[in-house]
């Protein structure tokens, strides 16, 4: 039987009617904590923090500039390379003849300036290996699966390995601006509840692995990696707003309403600018981090509020900083609201339909070759010959 | 492979991406570096093949990403290409030939080869000489005509013009071209002068 379109319509439309009547409550919201944004008292604010962070649910926004600026992009360097990876994988699937997954690195990098040049390509690797598909925990005998999240966080610390590759290659002279899409860490921070051993394999060893390689990279020249969020749904200024006390925002503490933070800095940044950049010390991760922690900017790139995470090594240079802040606006300006690189990275990475069929077909008939042709799970059959 | 110079060896323009028995698809190695029409071109090691430029298309690699405007606020097409380097990566030239003869062993035969080009054979511009050799006979010509590739009339005046130029005497080529299409097309003589004139202009 098709999707019943009537009652999916009804229920949506009771979900819209729902969401209307809590736009005033956010509206309100959303004035408070830009006003308290505007208001707030950068010493009050950061001794309430620090007085919090000894408390066990401690984390919250340490603003590293004063909350409230805005901070307009420099002028672009004639010369910069402006390079991005992005990856797309084909999951461990139990239909599949074989327990692998497929990882696919595609990367872009630009040159603009007085020699232009384009270098664009990917990578596939398939990973069937047992220490590739399951991370083990050598003390305990504990595993997890590569799979979902893992999978997504693996993929990423492969982004920045390849980015790290990319930085090898270019040119010393030319100020880089290296870009991830998405956040910088390789798991978010309600992930970070994964077990130690893997939060080792994925963060301590993976990410600071690569992490260490691009600071090694940019030791005395300009260069700086990012990760680029569009439409980021976070709501970590908005939460630390709504929590200070009074004395530092000028209001009462209460709820954010689920205002996000893109909304606040939707009214506060003028186009092009930049908000203040912040971290969030504290988290489950950190002890896993070797250094590298994100620091964050909010970004107006006239035509939305995009997250700019970096790491907290390269926030403290502000000649960094704006490189990568006027190198994002220009890319952003040439992708029309989005960095080309990116885009194009992502074109490169990108796994079809059509691929993943071709995959399976592939593997299936590698599998045959050598007699190892497993049985085609019923349901994939069915799915296959659909009948009456 | 690349030369010294950084151009394909042995003056490559591309390699055949697609092929059947009447012509063949080449696709270029650099954006906008396509043969121009009505050239004679060449491709197979073993056994060699000649088409004829009918039809040259610049267009994105991927069929799905369409391009769009880019240079509104630039002065020139150059400042286009530098500002969006990408687009050397995302562009494609590709020109389809004709086929109007193969040659086993130097023994040139005008007409369809018994098998198309292998894909990703290399294809290069006849140099003069082959252009001559091959342009020894025109009775070729109505094929060019009957051709679904391009604009056929125009096609095989732009391919008369190259050809005579490679001849010592270029007026008595266009003159024998000329006889070879009006015996083949009896009754369309305007046609005919058309094509010739635009071999000649």
């Amino acid at each position: 039987m098709p999707l019943d379109l009537a009652e999916t319509a009804a229920q949506i439309d009771r979900m819209a009617l729902s969401l209307a009547s809590r736009r005033s409550g956010r509206h309100v919201a959303l004035d408070r904590l830009i006003s308290a944004l505007t208001s707030l008292d950068p010493v009050l604010y950061e001794s309430w923090r620090e007085e919090l962070s000894s408390s066990e649910n401690g984390v919250t926004v340490r603003f590293m500039e004063h909350p409230a600026s805005t901070h307009p992009p420099v002028g672009l360097p004639t010369d910069i390379t402006v390079a991005a990876v992005d990856g797309s994988q084909i999951a461990p699937d139990r239909h599949l003849a074989a327990r692998c997954f497929l990882l696919n690195l595609g990367w872009c990098s630009l040159t603009y300036g007085s020699f232009p040049s384009a270098d664009l390509a990917s990578v596939p690797s398939v990973h069937a290996r047992d220490d590739e598909v399951v991370i083990r925990d050598e003390v305990t005998g504990k595993s997890e699966r590569v799979e979902g999240a893992v999978l997504a966080a693996l993929r990423h610390v492969k982004e920045l390995e390849a980015a790290a590759d990319l930085a090898d290659r270019s040119s010393p002279d030319s100020p880089t601006v290296l870009l991830v899409d998405g956040p910088l860490t390789p798991l978010s921070r309600s992930q970070s509840v994964y077990p130690d051993f893997v939060l080792h394999r994925l963060v301590a060893e993976g990410f600071a692995g690569a992490m260490d390689r691009l600071r090694q990279a940019s030791a005395g020249r300009p260069m700086v990696v990012a990760g680029y969020t569009s439409r980021p749904a976070y709501s970590e200024v908005a939460r630390a707003l709504s929590s200070a006390p009074s004395a530092a925002t000028g209001s009462p503490p209460g709820s954010h309403c689920g205002v996000i933070d893109s909304e606040i800095f939707g009214r506060h940044l003028p186009d092009g600018h930049r908000s203040a950049l912040f971290s969030t010390p504290g988290l489950e991760m950190e002890p896993h981090l070797g250094g590298h922690d994100p620091a964050c900017f909010y970004l107006n790139s006239g035509w939305e509020i995009a997250r700019v995470e970096l790491p907290i090594w390269a926030a403290e240079d502000s000649e960094l900083v704006e490189l990568l802040h006027t190198a994002l606006i220009d890319q952003c300006r040439r992708g029309s609201g989005y960095p080309t690189t990116l885009t194009e990275a992502h074109e490169q990475a990108v796994v079809t339909s059509a691929d993943r069929c071709a995959f399976s077909e592939l593997l299936d008939a590698a599998l045959a070759d050598q007699g190892l042709v497993g049985d085609r799970p019923e349901k994939v059959l069915s799915k296959a010959v659909r009948s009456l | 492979m690349n030369g010294p110079d950084n151009r394909p060896v042995g003056g490559r323009l591309g390699e055949v991406v697609r092929s059947s028995s009447t012509e063949f698809v080449t696709q270029c190695y650099e954006l906008n570096r396509s043969p121009s029409m009505g050239s004679l071109v060449t491709c197979g090691e073993v056994s060699q093949i000649f088409g004829v430029v009918g039809e040259v298309a610049t267009e994105s690699l991927d069929t799905t990403r369409p391009l769009v405007p880019k240079g509104r606020d630039l002065d020139t097409e150059a400042e286009v290409y530098s500002a969006n380097p990408q687009l050397s990566r995302l562009l494609t030239t590709r020109f389809t030939s004709i086929t109007v003869g193969h040659a086993e062993a130097g023994s040139i035969s005008w007409r369809l080869a018994p098998n198309p080009p292998r894909p990703l054979s290399f294809v290069r511009e006849c140099t003069d000489e082959e252009l001559r050799a091959f342009s020894a006979s025109v009775s070729f010509l109505p094929g060019l005509l009957s051709s679904r590739v391009g604009s056929p009339d125009q096609v095989t005046g732009a391919f008369i013009r190259h050809a005579a130029s490679a001849h010592p005497d270029p007026e008595e080529f266009v003159v024998r071209a000329g006889r070879e299409l009006a015996g083949r097309l009896p009754g369309q003589l305007r046609r005919v002068a058309a094509i010739i004139g635009m071999a000649t202009r």
